[in-house]
């Protein structure tokens, strides 16, 4: 009993003479922890002042965020729901809510779905669509998000437009006026070429074969291409990935989804014309690295 | 061996206390038998349980003599707990909602419940039903576009071919909503029209826990956020499916509900931390009861919060008399409380029985598994969190075996691990959510161990998780 009453006694000094200090320990355990796993997890250390594009595994759908040499921070489509925002989460600084720019290619749920959400978490300084007035409950929400961000500046972005981050410069190769008016909304899908250096890259969107052809020539020569429409039959014709050459493609898809993409015959291309295939259904994120000579690109998968 | 422990209920106070209350969640526990058995007499309505009951009532008003009073209290309140369960039970007869199945047909109600963001739109519950411009027994779970904008208490129609709710693997998904009064699911909701209401307490209050997690998501990242505003409010549904399957696999999820266990769990932390501090023992226990009754009113006093608080109180008042009896009294009264009010749970929802057996369990049986804890530090109440979480993960088990068929076997591992960090992250948070009330960018400075220990657990459940 006496034993038992000491033991109370000097437990209760001890707990007494706990310490802020402590639990200062304890929370910066827990802070350097989590620093290292962020850190590592979004490759933070390897690729600083390095060209850094994320293809984001945002199930079925597109969404790629880009960082730049310079710093600034941009999100081409946004998923087809809140998922995104999960990703953003670990790719950014905790303490980051600035995104500089917001580009929709199209309207289709799988692009916009998860753009309202960002727009709403995130201060984004500019916001680019195709200004394509078809009318879906997505893209009502995504445009209703788009006109009430604050300070936002929103343009319409055309063929001959671009936009410009230090080194790196996206030009825009499609849609123009008819394209947009066109019935599929694919074919209004804004589609960037970006160059860095050495470093190119071709963001598609979901534009059609028949886009496919139109810009063709104007594409010229590149390192990687998003491929078009999720892998889907209907985009990377056989002519038009002989026209632009890439070393490598990405598909953007869903594990299981219903649409069956990405396209057997469309893998097959691929496989013809020895283009290495990085698919987010199976890689999981994909990340590009580049410091302006040729991109290292490979599946990084981040944790959610 | 019976008749001393008649004596004994007899004797004390106490005791007959407990005695009745047992007997009257026995008799709600003894309700589907009751049920199936007059249900094939021919005479399932709860109408005939009136003789039974009236009749004890007044040998007990006519009854001198002590013991016999309390046998006929305890044969009442027995008869009264086969009688809650009966009314909770619909005879078949009766029109339900479940009668359209398959049927396009435009329901017709008011919503009752919080409207829940999911990945994609949004979830309600309908009560008051019309089909046809007929009311029918039974609420409706359906899923809603994001547009137009609805909440609690509106009034909502809209069309949609009902289906009934099916099992998830071995969890009977079905009667876990049966026993919250849904009969139906829509999937497919179209056309919906939404009259606001005006004036209703639950939707300001919801609107309130709205302006919180809006705070919250700005001081905060996904998937963080979506995870810390389901530990304190309760709800995973806008957590990222992926996660959510982790935490289910490695049997956390329970952290996300709204759940007794949770509450219990800070309560307890929080009391031995405050006892601690210049408030002293009785200032911080009024402390700790102004912040379940805060609590209660932001996370919007819905049937799963009050619950939840109610389990905290327990373990709030259970901690100021600090007598084992009336603690185990008070557990019981709360039980039986619950079950008066709705007894479906006893049986279908695993929420309320994980709630109330880790509660229970962290009551009885945390100080005596804290001796055998020397081990592990007592900084930050690690070693009370940890027993308390011991006592609760095996106390959790046989439910868990129940519902789900399988226990991880990691999942011993993981609520060791996680449990702990839970009142510490739940606290690291409200102290942010409180800064950002001041300034956001206060906010997301402050909210950064926050982020940390939530940036920790949810990777040790994602590595277990696909272990």
């Amino acid at each position: 009993m006496t034993l038992r009453t000491s033991r109370n006694q000097s437990r209760s000094i001890w707990s007494k003479h706990r310490t802020a200090f402590e639990r200062v320990i304890l929370a910066s355990v827990a802070l350097f922890v989590a620093g290292c796993l962020f850190a590592i997890e979004s490759r933070a250390i390897v690729s600083s002042h390095e060209l850094r594009v994320w293809f984001l595994d945002v199930g079925q759908g597109d969404a790629t965020f880009i960082e730049m040499p310079t710093g600034e921070q941009i999100l081409i489509d946004g998923g087809p729901d809140r998922a995104v925002l999960a990703k953003l989460g670990e790719i950014m600084l905790p303490w980051d809510r600035t995104i500089d720019a917001v580009i929709a290619t199209h309207q289709d749920s799988d692009h916009v779905g998860g753009l309202a959400s960002v727009l709403e978490r995130y201060e984004v300084g500019q916001v680019v669509t195709n200004n394509d007035q078809k009318d879906t409950s997505t893209a009502s929400a995504f445009f209703a998000a788009r006109d009430t961000e604050p300070g936002a500046v929103v343009e319409s972005g055309r063929r001959g437009d671009s936009l410009r981050f230090g080194d790196v410069t996206l030009t825009e190769l499609s849609p123009n006026d008819e394209d947009v008016a066109d019935e599929d909304a694919n074919a209004g899908s804004i589609v960037y070429r970006l160059d860095y250096g050495d470093t190119s890259i071709l963001l598609i969107g979901d534009a059609p074969e028949t886009i496919e052809q139109k810009i063709a020539e104007s594409v010229g020569d590149v390192d990687v291409l998003k491929a078009g429409h999720h892998g889907s039959s209907m985009s990377s014709s056989y002519a038009f990935l002989q026209s632009v050459r890439p070393e490598s493609a990405v598909l953007s898809c869903g594990q299981g989804n219903r649409y069956g993409h990405p396209h057997p015959a469309t893998l097959k291309r691929f496989l013809d014309l020895r283009i290495s295939v990085l698919r987010t259904d199976e890689d999981g994120d994909i990340l590009l690295t580049s410091g302006g000579g040729e991109p290292k690109i490979r599946p990084a998968p981040l944790p959610f | 061996m019976f008749r001393t422990v008649w004596k004994q209920i007899i004797v004390s106070p106490s005791k007959s206390f407990a005695a009745a209350l047992v007997c009257f969640c026995l008799g709600v526990a003894l309700g589907p038998v009751a049920v199936r058995f007059l249900g094939a007499a021919g005479c399932g309505d709860p109408a005939y349980y009136a003789a039974p009951l009236s009749f004890l009532l007044l040998l007990l008003v006519i009854t001198k003599d002590k013991v016999r009073r309390l046998s006929f209290c305890f044969l009442f309140l027995l008869i009264f707990g086969l009688f809650r369960y009966a009314q909770a039970v619909l005879p078949p007869t009766i029109p339900t909602v479940a009668d359209v199945v398959g049927n396009p047909v435009r329901v017709v109600g008011t919503i009752a419940s919080e409207v829940e963001e999911r990945s994609v739109g949004r979830r309600a519950t309908i009560d008051n039903v019309k089909i046809a411009d007929e009311f029918v027994e039974g609420k409706v779970l359906v899923w809603l576009p994001d547009d137009p904008p609805a909440t609690y208490g509106d009034a909502i129609a809209f069309n949609c071919a009902p289906q009934l709710p099916e099992p998830i693997d071995s969890f009977r998904y079905d009667l876990y909503l049966r026993s919250q009064g849904i009969f139906v699911v829509c999937y497919d909701a179209q056309y919906v029209d939404v009259v606001p209401s005006r004036g209703n307490a639950i939707a300001t209050l919801l609107a309130v826990k709205r302006v919180i997690i809006d705070r919250l998501n700005a001081i905060v990242p996904e998937p963080h956020a979506s995870f810390l505003a389901g530990l304190i409010f309760g709800g995973s549904s806008a957590l990222p499916g992926d996660l959510k399957d982790d935490f289910a696999s490695t049997g956390t999820s329970h952290i996300l509900a709204a759940s007794g266990f949770n509450v219990s769990l800070f309560t307890m932390a929080f009391l031995a931390w405050v006892t601690h501090t210049v408030l002293g023992r009785r200032r911080g226990a009024s402390v700790t009861a102004g912040l379940l009754v805060v609590y209660v009113f932001v996370a919007g006093a819905t049937a799963a919060v009050v619950r939840a608080a109610i389990m905290g109180a327990v373990v709030l008042v259970g901690f100021m008399i600090r007598r084992q009896p009336s603690v185990r009294n008070m557990l019981l009264l709360a039980l039986a409380a619950m079950l008066a009010w709705n007894p479906l749970p006893l049986f279908y929802d695993v929420g309320f029985q994980l709630s109330f057996a880790a509660t229970a369990a962290m009551l009885m049986f945390a100080s005596r598994v804290e001796e055998h804890c020397r081990f592990i530090p007592e900084t930050f109440e690690l070693r009370k969190s940890f027993a308390a979480s011991l006592a609760a993960i095996f106390a959790t088990l046989p439910i868990l075996l129940w519902h789900f068929g399988t226990a991880s076997a990691t999942s011993p591992i993981v609520n060791l691990i996680v449990l702990p960090l839970v009142p510490i992250l739940m606290s690291l948070t409200g102290i942010a959510l409180a800064a950002a009330f001041v300034h956001p960018m206060l906010g997301t400075v402050i909210a950064i161990p926050a982020w940390a220990v939530s940036s920790v657990i949810l990777h040790v459940v994602t590595w277990f998780g696909s272990v």
